[in-house]
């Protein structure tokens, strides 16, 4: 039974009790104290310590939708994470078989297994996975595994105050979250847009586990607009290299010969 | 309703001035905005609709903050949404216990259940009831309440002919708030002070001088989770860094004791519903770390074994105290539900009373605390209940007990008609039933049972409750009536007007009287103030403000690193025209400041933020957090150090939400202040156009350590509660 | 401050605020090692205003998050930089000796040796560079706890384990006499078989990556790295003390590796003249300029007459085409971590 979350950030506040609640459930440590100057942003990045990462947006444009005293300005909120992509890059690319799909259709990094080649940074198309330097391994959201396998929902779900994150079975956020489209979009809000929410919308990824309610351009939070599972870019490279492997067989003979048959 | 004299009508020409461009003018909030709220609130109000008003520390945090908030009372109470579903005022607490903190009453002038502290003036336990027995409603049973607390603090001791004890109880002088003793400790007139999970180094204002009064202290005691920087102020200090204060030359001996935190002991919470829910430790405090109810208990223990053997009078309370909770062993904790029985209450037998009305006045029963009488029967500790609510319940009375009586919604009467029907069966909460002869509902009704919708009591009515009709909803007040005008209650005023902050940017532009006339203030050389408006050293607004990352003043955020993380500096959010003014960018250093100290911040530049425009002219504003002290993983000046000493007429709560402040580019030198420096800008040429007070009108009663106020405040001669 | 102080204690943790002897840390990070106080991490952002400029009309403001990269880099250093290099020259060498050894009629025998030698060396030298840069360097034999066809690294891992063995093989074995000769014999072959995915899987391994100044290159990149490859083992077998057939066969196959290295790198550029973000990660770099330049001045020195009868001329070529082709690979590899900086240039990528 496939699970998933679905962020609905036109009701995100920018608590960040999703990212605090994921810290103290996995035992994750702080990933060191710096002010951004990126509006109430001080995390950064998705990496290898922080698996939830709330990003603020303020811009100058109305909010759609909603009246309000603020003239041309909104402030967009987003609970970004792991996207447990149907594809998903980094468990295709993943050389020592760490990454796995459970059975809840998450991906997960067995930090038992993985040996830090970092080859998973690269491949992931939203920047997600991250190599911790002085740990050695990759680490990335689980879709707390551990507390799913209880029957549990994940942390970070379990502590959003307003059901920005909702978990459940993927089919049936599929439909909620279609649901809540049609109302944002009867209410004036032409913004509002699924992000990843089915292999037709998201081709590249084959959609979406943990996909995304947005307000503007996914570019302005920081996502890739066409994102796709490079790993599957290697069967054109390696057609590439059995072409060129033809002729550097080729070459390589007719040089040997060149030598052979010099007087 | 015609009458010109009638309440209605005085409403009327009171506030016939505060009209939307008004608001306009004031606020800076546009006309049409303000309308559109306006008209929503109206449409959301009535029959089958209600609003609530919430509100947190922006309105309280002003010298008129009580006024602010008794004007969406009136609000309110027009619209019919008091003592509604989905209706009234919540006050957004900060913090999930701080309701039980004041029910409990750490605050000076009330005894527990919000019963009034005695005073100088009374003499005696009658006195003292005559003052506050009420005729009519709820408070006619002063006498049972009060009475039985004195009966469950000093047990067999207190008699009928000893006034049960009410002489060995301490009396108000003045005012005895936290700033008041701030002024009076800074003139060494304080020997110690008892800190318990506060850091007013932060919280509280004008840092500076709180420190200097420490530093007179005989003796200080910290209790809390950290260090925080309260209990440091001996030798982690701006003005210890800058050598104007050297660590030996403190005389003050301090004592800290590790508490544990929410985690390591049992109690209950109650939180802004009133309501009390119970909570288990997961573990047990570990090493020297103690609970305070622990502390607490052995303090009062320790000083019963010391006076036992004494004679003096002083002392007769203490002697008098009973203080026998269970308790399995002199390192553990005395048992909380023993604690939690005495509040509740038991009657001569022993048995556990079931609501405040089995209280006595002779002496049979005893009750610590009359608001929570009930949370714990002989059918158990209601506060431990955790059955959710369900459609047919959707309050939850299964979830913990609420006080008082487990009645979820104060002044329920107001849900239903004259006649006793609901005003909806939308919006219905409880209505007459006259098959049973009884109200009933979705709640526990807040007026006597079986008092008809049309009781209209006689004159040999047989006490206080009885003398309330059927439609006396509001039955804690003297009439049963909601109070539009508020003739007595409150020291400053019986309507509510605009009044500007102690230190602004704008003249008033609704009265003469620039802020609020019953305020108090400390006049003191190191407590300067700003003018009263227009002062050019200061143009700019600065107002305070929460983060949700963080907490209070930050001994619970600022220690730990998951916090700490996500607001790793102190920031002041500017607007980009202010930024560029000033050749500032996100991240860069500023410097604020008044003329009592100087901070230094971060700046975030963000359009969030605009310039006011009040009344035709514009002022920056800035806004800060006040989490941020010297001391954790994540520090900063503590912006509260920037303001003065000014309280409230009737809380004293300072008036720390805004204040005029000037703002620099770069790094100043931080913390200095004029406590240690003297003056730290040179003095305004006044202007007698710019005041506080008209010619008239003020705080003219002067006090000990500067104070300068209501004289009622000053030597303890109340106005009639 | 006495050590005893609470805030000590948090100075001294983890990160994590647990006082480990009464709080049991069970959650699945909690034997992450931390990266330890960094009050000063590198602060992107700081300084820049959150928001400038004239507002716009469109629904859209911003086409990035305040410029925050989208993607990651691979945590790869020098390491990897070199051992694209190197392992490519153990695959192209090994084909090379194994043409030489099969195909050589017996005149080639020092070029099939120093071949051999070229490419144990460089396989292994690679393979260790690979071990150390990896985060768990004790765990590098899970490289090969499975095959993963859809894994690049993994099914190079095995091509680099395979030439690495049988390069080794050859060379100890494959001048000997009897089974023991036959054996080292077939190893040669084995060794250039699998050299030739060897010295291209780098291509692909780079390009099946979220990097726009790789993925760009899926189809140029393999052919480009293997081009590469091939002129840089020629070029440095130049130098080694090999026979006139030898130099001969050498001769050739540099000339036509770097013409084809010099045209691939010409396809691979036009993969982004529509992608100007991409461009300027290539257009920037000195390394791409000159890793072209140098490589034309070795082709020329290896083809005009004059040089490329010479000892000397043929060092000077070979020292360069090594040069060349060297700075190519690496300024390809430097492009690509640049590009993860710059979120237009992952706008531009599909």
């Amino acid at each position: 039974m496939t699970k998933g979350f679905f962020t609905d950030t036109s009701v995100c506040i920018g608590c960040k009790a999703c990212e605090v609640a994921c810290k103290q459930w996995n035992d994750l440590p702080d990933d060191g104290s710096a002010l951004t100057g990126m509006s109430y942003d001080n995390t950064g990045q998705l990496d290898a310590s922080s698996w939830r990462h709330v990003k603020f947006i303020e811009r100058p444009v109305a909010r759609e939708g909603v009246e309000s005293t603020l003239g041309e300005f909104s402030w967009l909120m987003m609970s970004d994470c792991c996207k447990h992509c149907a594809h998903a890059s980094c468990l295709e690319a993943c050389p020592t078989g760490a990454i796995v799909r459970t059975e809840f259709g998450s991906t997960f990094v067995q930090p038992d297994v993985c040996n830090g080649c970092g080859y998973c940074n690269a491949a992931c198309p939203f920047g997600v996975v991250d190599k911790l330097v002085e740990d050695g391994r990759s680490w990335k959201c689980t879709m707390c595994y551990d507390r799913q396998r209880d029957g549990f929902e994940p942390a970070c779900a379990k502590s959003c105050p307003t059901q920005s994150i909702q978990f459940g079975d993927l089919d049936e956020l599929r439909e909620r979250a279609q649901r809540r489209l049609d109302e944002l979009h009867a209410q004036g809000v032409g913004a509002a847009r699924l992000y990843g929410e089915s292999e037709d919308a998201q081709p590249g990824t084959g959609g979406l586990h943990a996909f995304y309610l947005l307000l503007d351009e996914p570019e302005s939070y920081g996502l890739p607009a066409a994102p796709m599972a490079w790993s599957r870019r290697a069967a054109d490279g390696w057609r590439a290299v059995a072409a060129s492997g033809v002729t550097l067989g080729v070459a390589v003979a007719a040089s040997a010969l060149a030598g052979r048959w010099m007087r | 309703m015609e009458q010109p004299r009638c309440v209605l009508q005085i409403l009327k020409r009171h506030y016939a001035r505060y009209t939307p461009e008004m608001v306009e003018a004031v606020c800076g909030v546009p006309r049409a905005s303000f309308l559109a709220i306006a008209e929503e609130l109206i449409r959301n109000s009535g029959h089958d609709r209600t609003s609530y008003i919430c509100y947190a520390v922006g309105w309280t945090m002003h010298v008129n903050g009580p006024q602010i908030i008794r004007s969406a009372a009136i609000l309110q109470t027009l619209l019919g949404n008091i003592g509604r579903p989905g209706g009234g005022i919540m006050a957004l607490r900060g913090h999930n216990n701080v309701q039980g903190t004041t029910d409990v009453s750490t605050l000076y002038e009330t005894l527990p259940g919000y019963l009034a502290m005695p005073s100088v003036q009374d003499t005696s336990l009658q006195s003292y009831l005559d003052r506050h027995t009420a005729h009519v409603g709820l408070y006619g049973a002063y006498p049972q309440y009060l009475i039985s607390s004195l009966k469950a603090w000093y047990g067999d001791t207190a008699t009928a002919e000893n006034g049960y004890g009410f002489d060995w109880l301490p009396r108000l002088t003045g005012d005895a708030s936290y700033e008041a003793s701030v002024a009076a400790a800074a003139d060494g007139a304080l020997e110690g002070l008892i800190v318990i999970g506060m850091n007013p180094v932060v919280g509280a204002m004008h840092g500076a001088l709180q420190r200097k009064g420490f530093r007179k202290l005989k003796w200080m005691v910290v209790r809390d989770l950290a260090m925080v920087d309260t209990a440091e102020f001996w030798r982690h200090a701006p003005e210890i860094d800058r050598g104007e204060v050297r660590t030996e030359d403190i005389g003050t001996e301090v004592f800290v004791f590790p508490a544990a935190a929410h985690t390591e002991k049992s109690g209950s919470f109650a939180n802004t519903e009133r309501r009390l829910q119970w909570h288990e430790r997961a573990i047990p405090p570990q090493a020297d770390v103690t609970s305070d109810l622990w502390w607490i208990h052995e303090v009062g223990r320790r000083m019963k074994a010391k006076l036992a053997e004494r004679d003096d009078p002083r002392d007769r309370a203490m002697r008098a105290l009973v203080w026998d909770y269970a308790t399995p062993s002199a390192e553990e904790d005395p048992d909380p539900e023993a604690v939690l029985r005495e509040m509740n209450g038991v009657d001569e037998h022993g048995r556990l009373l079931r609501g405040s009305s089995e209280l006595r006045a002779d002496g049979t029963t005893r009750c610590g605390m009359w608001i929570y009488a009930g949370v714990i029967t002989e059918e158990g500790n209601h506060a431990r209940s955790r059955t959710p609510g369900t459609a047919d319940d959707p309050l939850g009375h299964g979830w913990g007990w609420s006080w008082p009586a487990n009645r979820h919604i104060l002044y329920n009467r107001c849900s239903a008609r004259p006649d006793g029907a609901p005003w909806s069966e939308r919006k219905r909460l409880v209505w007459w039933d006259e098959a049973s002869d009884r109200w009933t509902g979705n709640d526990v009704p807040d007026l006597p049972l079986h008092t008809a919708p049309t009781y209209d009591p006689p004159p040999d009515a047989a006490d206080a409750m009885a003398r309330l009709g059927g439609t006396d909803a509001f039955i804690a007040k003297t009439d049963g009536k909601a109070w539009l005008f508020a003739p007595s209650g409150l020291r400053d005023g019986p309507l509510p007007v605009h009044y500007e902050p102690v230190e602004g940017t704008v003249r008033n532009r609704l009265y003469g009287q620039q802020t609020n006339p019953a305020r108090t203030e400390w006049r003191r050389p190191d407590n300067p103030y700003h003018l009263a408006f227009a002062d050019p050293r200061f143009p700019v607004i600065l107002s305070t403000n929460r983060l949700a990352e963080m907490y209070g003043a930050g001994v619970m955020s600022r220690w730990l690193s998951w916090l700490a993380e996500l607001q790793p500096a102190a920031i002041v959010e500017m607007s980009p025209a202010h930024a560029a003014e000033l050749g500032v960018a996100s991240g860069d250093w500023v410097t604020i400041v008044t003329a009592r100290s100087e901070v230094e911040a971060r700046a975030l530049v963000t359009p969030r933020i605009r310039p006011f425009v009040i009344d035709g002219q514009r002022a920056h504003h800035v806004a800060a957090s006040y989490h941020y002290g010297r001391k954790g993983l994540v520090t900063g000046d503590p912006i509260n150090e920037l303001f003065a000493l000014a309280g409230e007429p009737n809380t004293t709560i300072q008036g720390s939400k805004v204040t005029s402040v000037a703002v620099l580019a770069g790094r100043g030198a931080t913390g200095r202040s004029v406590v240690t420096r003297g003056p730290l800008v040179a003095e305004p040429i006044p202007d007698a156009g710019v005041r506080r007070d008209l010619e008239q009108v003020g705080p003219h009663v002067e006090g000990p350590h500067g104070y300068l106020g209501p004289a009622g405040r000053a030597f303890g001669l109340e106005e009639d509660a | 401050m006495s050590g005893s102080e609470p805030l000590d204690i948090i100075l001294r943790s983890d990160g994590r605020d647990l006082d480990q002897r009464i709080a049991d840390a069970a959650g699945i990070a909690a034997r992450q090692t931390p990266m330890g106080r960094r009050p000063d991490r590198p602060v992107p952002g700081a300084g820049t205003p959150i928001w400038t400029g004239p507002a716009r009309t469109t629904q859209s403001p911003a086409d990035t998050y305040y410029d925050q990269p989208v993607v990651k880099a691979p945590p790869w250093g020098g390491k990897v930089s070199a051992y694209i290099v190197l392992g490519g020259v153990a695959g192209s060498s090994a084909a090379l000796g194994a043409a030489a050894q099969v195909l050589g009629g017996g005149r080639l025998g020092a070029l099939v040796r120093s071949s051999r030698a070229l490419s144990a060396l460089t396989a292994t030298a690679g393979a260790g560079l690979l071990m150390a840069d990896l985060g768990r360097p004790d765990r590098f034999l899970h490289m090969m706890r499975l095959v993963r066809p859809t894994s690049v690294m993994n099914v190079g891992g095995y091509c680099l384990s395979t030439t690495a063995g049988a390069s080794a093989w050859a060379l100890v074995l494959g001048g000997r006499c009897g089974r023991l000769g036959r054996a080292g014999r077939a190893a040669g072959v084995v060794a250039g078989i699998a050299g030739i995915p060897l010295c291209g899987y780098t291509g692909v391994l780079l390009s099946a990556t979220a990097m726009p100044g790789w993925n760009v290159g899926t189809r140029t990149l393999p052919p480009l790295f293997m081009a590469s490859a091939a002129a840089t083992s020629a070029s440095a077998l130049r130098l080694a003390p090999v026979a006139p057939p030898g130099q001969r066969a050498l001769a050739v196959l540099a000339a036509t590796a770097q013409a084809a290295e010099l045209a691939a790198e010409h396809a691979h550029e036009r993969t982004f003249t529509d992608r100007p973000h991409v461009r300027a990660c290539y257009q920037t770099s000195r390394r791409w300029r000159a890793g072209r330049a140098l490589t034309l001045a070795s082709l020329a020195l290896g083809l005009a007459p004059p040089t490329r009868r010479t000892r000397t001329g043929r060092a000077a070529a070979g020292v360069l085409g090594v040069a060349g082709s060297t700075l190519t690979k690496t300024a390809v590899y430097t492009a690509g971590l640049d590009s993860a900086r710059d979120p237009r240039a992952v706008g531009e990528s599909g």
